[in-house]
């Protein structure tokens, strides 16, 4: 299956980027102004950081939907296709936001290259964001846009869920909520980044250690504070805890080493092995927050991005075998 | 010309958890080093591995209480095994923070505490490292040890007697070592920083009213990162005192030209400055002893 990850030194292109952003982008927290605005100033700011990080391969097709349907009330995203898509297989892609930022717009490019590296189709969904929209408007809608796949005539084994940051910590919601609604679970989950706990603490500790180069643990809790509002951060929808024996999907997780979730990371993939689950851990070292979308700054990017390329085709093609055997003998 | 200390050291810091020490144990894994982090905090101790882990660095947490000899001892044993062989960079950073009380009203208790790890922790550090790190030294390695002190050692603010003696003696312990190494190879240095981004205020030994002041006065301090690195640099040049703060500098300076003068100033600035003004001075002591009028106290202090 997948080669085992060995970590490496950062390459000098990453190591530039880390001091390059600890001396421009970090600074800039101090200038934001905080509430609505700040959050406004930095959706504009981030937009544009991504665009410039970031670039779109060629021979992917973009096609919006926003569907609104009885059932399912109303579904945004959009559907990314390569060239010759994979027949059967469907990558349900949960974009990062820190629950107040970004779109799919901003993370087309880093969909885009998923998409051309797997050639699996993948549903980038929308969801609405803080501070107009708190909890539970995210978690509520990501489980829309997965039921509307499903109507769509996708089986969950056909099915691979991927975020990054918050949308890593939806893609554990999703997944925690199906399990325990006892319902079909997709063939994996893959998390860029992801978010676990949304008290801080693990983000706090890490800064202790190691200050992430883009933001401060006090301006990450700015932003939930307007996702959470009154809610207790240790709602079972917020905090996950799985008991042993509740077992994911085959789940694969990267973050970066300098980066302020990669406590978190450790923390989901501590819990997830805990609980019997299948997981991979990768850190990798000196790199920032969703380096995967970097790959105009970051030779890294493609490299990590082709990893879970691999480990995201891979859990599709075994559940599909899988379904079908089980179908045969059926 | 021998190859820098801090670089592809095999390194041990003690009170590595948290603070300057999780600092030097991270920046010497960033430098190449394999590096020993120990604490009495393994919680801590583990996460600072992490990090380390995370980033491709070389590290192992291990179990260590400065205060005690055998402790210290077993350390030594545990990194040589893991080194598979000498440290050649030994950081005695693990301290506490203890203060707020006046000579006489502070507990025994906190004076051995305080003067267990802060002075009794470099002294068994020195004791076991430094024949070890003669011999590496005599081998033809870059080797070296950092004593951290503190500004307080020379600085002999108000209300920290414990912790002012406790660095005083890191201080001449060090400066007595550098001595005793000249010629050896062996570099010694003592990091003296005043204010740094730490949570020694809140996790020592500091009454309330005290605690608030100093970490109002912690906020301004530099981060722990940058002290660490300024002083892996100063005692790779083989530099003996590590002041990386101005207030450092400056305090040292006018310590040193008018230190009676100094004494005196410090003395009333604590009980009239900004930061001063309290509740327990020795009058309204909870422990009643005999002192003059407060007239002439004033005067005498």
């Amino acid at each position: 299956m997948m080669p085992r990850f060995t970590p490496h030194p950062p390459s000098s292109r990453a190591r530039f980027a880390l001091w390059a952003t600890r001396r421009t982008l970090r600074p800039l927290e101090h200038v934001v102004p905080d509430g609505v605005l700040g959050v406004k100033v930095t959706r504009r700011l981030l937009a544009g950081m991504m665009a410039g990080a970031g670039t779109s391969p060629l021979g992917v097709e973009v096609t919006p939907v926003d569907s609104t349907t009885e059932r399912f009330g109303r579904v945004k995203g959009e559907w990314v296709r390569p060239t010759t898509p994979r027949p059967g297989m469907v990558v349900l892609y949960i974009h990062g936001s820190g629950y107040n930022l970004c779109s799919t717009k901003t993370h087309r490019p880093l969909v885009s290259r998923l998409a051309k590296e797997t050639r699996v189709t993948v549903f980038s969904a929308e969801y609405r964001l803080a501070p107009e929209h708190p909890f539970p408007a995210a978690p509520d809608d990501i489980e829309r846009a997965y039921d509307w796949l499903l109507a769509q005539g996708w089986t969950a084994d056909q099915i691979v869920v991927a975020g990054d940051s918050a949308g890593g910590h939806l893609t554990l919601d999703l997944a925690v909520r199906l399990l325990r609604e006892g319902r079909d679970l997709p063939a994996g989950l893959v998390m860029f980044s992801p978010l676990a706990d949304v008290t801080c603490s693990l983000i706090t500790e890490r800064e202790k250690a190691l200050p992430d180069p883009m933001l401060s643990a006090a301006g990450v809790r700015k932003l939930f504070a307007h996702y959470l509002l009154d809610t207790d951060p240790l709602h079972p929808r917020l905090t996950h805890v799985l008991e042993p024996g509740e077992v994911l999907p085959p789940t694969l997780i990267q973050a970066g080493g300098a980066e302020f979730l990669a406590a978190d990371a450790h923390h989901i993939a501590d819990m997830l092995e805990a609980s019997g689950t299948d997981v991979a851990l990768e850190i990798w070292p000196g790199q920032m927050h969703v380096f995967q979308a970097a790959n105009r700054m970051v030779p890294e990017a493609d490299q990590a991005l082709r990893r879970a390329a691999k480990f995201l085709v891979s859990a599709l093609q075994a559940s599909t075998a899988a379904a079908e055997a089980k179908e045969a003998t059926a | 010309m021998t190859s820098k200390v801090s670089k592809n050291a095999r390194a041990i810091v003690t009170g590595a958890a948290s603070g300057i020490g999780q600092a030097f144990a991270i920046e010497l894994a960033r430098r190449g080093g394999q590096v020993v982090v120990s604490d009495i905090d393994m919680v801590g101790a583990q996460r600072t591995v992490t990090v380390i882990e995370d980033n491709g660095g070389t590290a192992i947490a291990v179990h260590c209480d400065v205060s005690r000899l055998d402790s210290v001892q077993d350390l030594a044993a545990e990194a040589c095994r893991w080194f598979e062989g000498v440290p050649t960079l030994v950081i005695n950073n693990a301290g506490v923070g203890a203060g707020g009380n006046v000579v006489g009203d502070a507990p025994m208790e906190d004076w051995q505490w305080t003067l267990g790890i802060n002075l009794w922790g470099p002294i068994n550090g020195c004791h076991v490292f430094a024949p070890m790190l003669r011999d590496a030294a005599a081998a033809g390695e870059s080797v070296g040890i950092i004593n951290v002190a503190s500004a307080a050692s020379f600085g002999a603010a108000p209300r920290m007697a414990a912790y002012n003696v406790s660095k005083a003696g890191v201080l001449s312990l060090s400066e007595t070592l550098a001595a005793e190494m000249v010629g050896t190879g062996v570099k010694v240095s003592v990091l003296c920083p005043t204010f740094v981004k730490t949570n020694i205020v809140t996790s020592g030994r500091i009454n309330a009213k005290a605690s608030a002041a100093a970490s109002r006065l912690m906020q301004f301090g530099m981060s722990a990162d940058k002290v660490a690195r300024i002083c892996l640099d100063t005692h790779d040049r083989g530099g003996l005192y590590v002041m990386p703060q101005i207030d450092a500098k400056v305090g040292w300076q006018i310590k040193r030209t008018i230190p009676h003068t100094y004494t005196r100033v410090v003395g009333l600035l604590e009980r009239y400055g900004p930061l001063g003004g309290d509740d327990s001075l020795p009058e309204t002591s909870v422990h009643p002893h005999p002192v003059a009028d407060p007239a002439t106290s004033d005067k005498e202090n």
